[in-house]
């Protein structure tokens, strides 16, 4: 306490608090306005940092989700290939079964060899088919993946994708995994035709022998399609939890608590009114006045 | 004994209009800042000795004191440095607080995400030409933030100077007025010690010192033992601006002491801490970012390939002497030891030799390296050094790579400075390789021979984001080991700490202040409703004393009329 109470306390007195709480109201003002927490990092330092790290582990996981994104759509695309392929390699089968038989006759088996021709071409195609601009069988060459002769270009290197951190998953299938190794499907049907237009008996039933291996090749490569496929859409499911749980946490160290915010905002203020009167009526009492 | 009663009466009125005359120069002073109430000190006059026995002579006025507590008064001085230090502390911390990245959306923190996102999209399409001009366009915003923010440093480093400037002549003009008060001062010349005293605590608001008083009141000033005002004689300060920060000098008669480190608080102390540490501290941290974002990205980019083969190549960062052990050689970046790939391919872009340099910086120099190339792939290479930069150029129709395959990068080519990414070595002079920004195509999205479609160096790059790096720390204890956000997060972590204590610390000082300047006022300050008692209690006294004479002049004329 003060023993003598003079004109320059009061007033700097008043001034001191009437500051004071006029900081504090501007603080809680500007949190409503912008509805942010943390304005400046020495607002909540460790907050901040915190917040920094937060919001580059989302926008890793935003990119991780547009990686599997495109991994999923590229699956797909091989797998619409992968299903025409075993539908060309049915139909060539049915050609071997059928001109295999007796009731086959040399001119029958001369005019399904234009047949057989024709779906090489077709299996060529779909065996140099390009996912936005690039050869999906062609490994890592960047080539194109069959000549037309059906010499293999490309190599035998996989492709992968990151999908969470340190986690890659592979989501191409290379030339000779799909179409065989030794000899290809494109080779196998040009010896198919081959022995069609030169009434190979023998040959026609090892074409069943082999266009059968291409059935199990194609189906195989389509259920590992469909494992890397549900594999994506596993990560993916993580990914959403974790982007949801983390944009929450983030939420609670950066956003500001409006209710607890306001009603602060609204004690405070009626404090610094408070003072406004008390100071008012201080200045107001004198001495002089009462003596006038 | 009448005659000495009217003396009696007009001492007392004399005294009565003295005190008034105070009274009202009190009441007049309310709102000076600085003064100083004044009271006059009425006492007795010395009685004379009379037959019937002493008898006073009536009032004086002894002096017209100053009232003033000189300890609270040195208190206060320190405590109004203390409080202009972290005042000034917070607000230049504040500005730096603002450049590293106050808001959260366009911070560094962002454009790191983008930069490492982008090199994530060009892993989805390695041979994507889009991809890779939107990761060149991603990494020059982060290669001009990072150049601006040290440009914008650089500016907060010449305000604060001319700060510095600023307030060393205000120290100066201050310690000269001081001096001349001092030539003046005499006791009781009171309003003077007011004027006096507020040119202290002006003095208080800039920097640190001691006063010492001699009996006549006038003021030694001293910083760090040495005066600045001495009687009549002051010493004025200088300022020099040197490689470690500015240094703050007293020059007497040619000779020049340097006292920065006394300098310890008001504005001065904030201003030099924050100019010759923090500043130094958060540029020094903020290189260190950028170099560890350059050297790490070229070090896998340049062990890796594009889609095109290089047919010459030059390295961007030159030695000092090419025969001297590359260690020493002057190279920005530490050469490690190991060894490089090279890959030779013909017209066809068919690999058709490989090979590896090795290179001990400790023994081999940048034209060892050259001999080396040049043996291992006669006919094919031919390397030289040109103003201290590797050149390797290609022979006929051959070009060359330097696909790693599945190894670890060896760091040797990014300290050379050869297919890489980024250029510079440092905040400001950090820029993108200008190869890459003309032909896209060398950017190295794959790290085995011959195979465009790779993706795993462009893989690896975009995983930094996660790597741990190891980081030179300024102002902690040396090395850290973190990634590159985290160490960003605790360099804008770090200031935010440091603004968020500076400002408690200015609350309680400022809180500090406010009380003992209360208690100075109550000792020293006018109060109206003192003043006008005390007017009307010598309204009081003056109206008794020429009752007085009116009562004698009465007598006198009973007497006179006796006759």
């Amino acid at each position: 306490m003060f023993s003598r109470i003079t004109n320059n306390m009061i007033f700097f007195n008043a001034l001191y608090h009437l500051t004071r709480n006029g900081r504090n109201i501007w603080c809680l003002q500007a949190q409503t306005a912008s509805g942010k927490r943390i304005l400046e990092p020495s607002d909540d330092p460790i907050g901040m940092m915190m917040a920094i790290r937060l919001k580059g582990q989302l926008e890793r996981f935003q990119q991780y989700k547009r990686n599997i994104d495109f991994g999923l759509r590229w699956l797909n695309y091989t797998e619409s290939v992968l299903n025409d392929l075993e539908e060309l390699i049915n139909k060539a089968r049915e050609v071997a079964v059928t001109q295999a038989s007796d009731t086959a006759s040399a001119d029958t088996r001369e005019a399904s060899a234009a047949y057989i021709r024709g779906l090489r071409e077709t299996v060529l195609q779909l065996a140099n088919s390009t996912y936005e601009g690039r050869y999906i069988f062609s490994g890592l060459s960047g080539n194109q993946a069959y000549q037309d002769d059906g010499t293999y270009l490309g190599d035998t290197q996989s492709f992968q994708i990151a999908v969470s951190e340190g986690v890659y998953v592979r989501i191409n299938l290379t030339g000779p995994e799909v179409f065989g190794t030794t000899t290809n499907l494109i080779q196998d049907l040009d010896r198919f035709s081959q022995a069609l237009e030169t009434n190979d008996l023998q040959g026609i039933s090892q074409a069943l022998d082999y266009l059968d291996e291409a059935l199990n090749r194609v189906i195989e490569a389509r259920s590992r399609v469909g494992a890397w496929y549900s594999q994506l859409e596993s990560y993916r499911t993580i990914l959403n939890d974790r982007t949801i749980k983390i944009t929450e946490s983030l939420s609670e160290i950066v956003d500001a608590d409006l209710a607890k915010v306001i009603s602060e905002l609204s004690s405070r203020e009626l404090a610094y009114r408070a003072t406004l009167l008390a100071t008012r009526r201080l200045f107001d009492e004198t001495l002089i006045s009462l003596l006038r | 004994m009448f005659l000495w009663a009217l003396e009696v009466a007009k001492s007392a009125l004399f005294a009565q209009q003295t005190s008034i005359y105070v009274t009202s120069h009190n009441i007049a002073n309310v709102n000076t800042p600085e003064y100083s109430r004044q009271q006059a000190v009425l006492s007795t006059l010395g009685p004379v000795n009379l037959p019937v026995g002493y008898l006073g002579r009536g009032v004086w006025v002894e002096e017209v004191r100053r009232i003033y507590d000189r300890f609270l008064s040195l208190q206060i001085n320190s405590q109004q440095s203390e409080k202009t230090y972290w005042e000034t502390y917070h607000t230049t911390l504040s500005f730096l607080e603002g450049i590293l990245g106050s808001s959260e959306q366009e911070g560094l923190g962002t454009l790191m995400d983008e930069f490492f996102n982008a090199w994530h999209d060009l892993s989805l399409n390695p041979q994507g030409y889009a991809e890779r001009t939107a990761l060149l366009a991603v990494s020059d915003n982060l290669v001009k933030f990072i150049n601006y923010k040290a440009k914008q440093l650089s500016s907060v480093k010449s305000n604060i100077n001319q700060e510095i400037d600023t307030v060393i002549q205000d120290v100066n003009r201050i310690i000269s007025e001081i001096a001349r008060i001092n030539g003046l001062l005499r006791r009781g010349r009171n309003d003077l010690f007011d004027e006096r005293d507020g040119l202290l605590r002006e003095l208080a608001q800039y920097l640190d010192f001691t006063v010492l008083e001699d009996s006549q009141g006038r003021v030694s000033v001293l910083v760090g033992g040495i005066p600045l005002v001495e009687g009549l004689e002051t010493r004025q300060l200088e300022m020099e601006e040197t490689q470690e920060g500015v240094k703050v000098y007293l020059t007497d008669s040619g000779v020049r002491f340097e006292i920065t480190s006394f300098i310890s608080s008001g504005k001065l102390g904030a201003l030099l801490r924050v100019r010759n540490q923090i500043y130094g501290e958060i540029t020094s941290n903020l290189d260190e970012l950028a170099r560890r974002i350059i050297y790490e990205v070229n070090r896998f980019h340049s062990e890796g390939e594009g889609l095109s083969r290089y047919s010459s190549v030059e390295g961007v960062y030159a030695v000092t002497d090419p025969d001297s052990p590359l260690q020493q050689a002057g190279l920005p970046f530490e050469v490690p030891q190991g060894s490089f790939p090279i890959r030779i391919y013909d017209a066809n872009g068919t690999l058709i030799q490989s090979g590896s340099i090795s290179v001990d910086p400790s023994s081999d120099s940048l034209n060892d390296l050259v001999d080396r190339i040049n043996n291992a792939f006669t006919g094919y290479l031919q390397a030289r050094v040109e103003e201290g930069k590797l050149i390797i150029e290609a022979q006929g129709t051959y070009s060359f790579g330097f696909a790693r395959g599945d190894q670890d990068p060896s760091g040797i080519l990014a300290a050379l400075g050869i297919n890489v990414f980024f250029v510079g070595e440092d905040a400001s002079t950090m820029e993108i390789n200008s190869l890459l920004r003309d032909s896209p195509e060398y950017i190295a999205a794959s790290s085995l021979p011959s195979s465009p479609g790779d993706n795993s160096n462009a893989l690896q790059i975009a995983e930094l984001q996660t790597q741990q790096v190891t980081f030179q720390r300024a102002g902690a204890s040396g090395q850290t080991v973190t990634t590159f956000k985290d160490f960003y997060a605790s360099i804008v972590g770090d200031i935010g700490l440091k603004s968020k204590d500076a400002m408690n610390r200015f609350e309680t000082a400022e809180g500090l202040l406010q009380s003992l300047e209360n208690r100075r006022q109550e000792i020293s300050g006018v109060s109206m409703d003192e003043e006008v008692i005390n007017l009307m209690r010598l309204q009081r006294s003056y109206e008794a004393a020429t009752k007085i004479i009116g009562i004698v002049d009465e007598l006198l004329e009973t007497l006179i009329a006796l006759r």
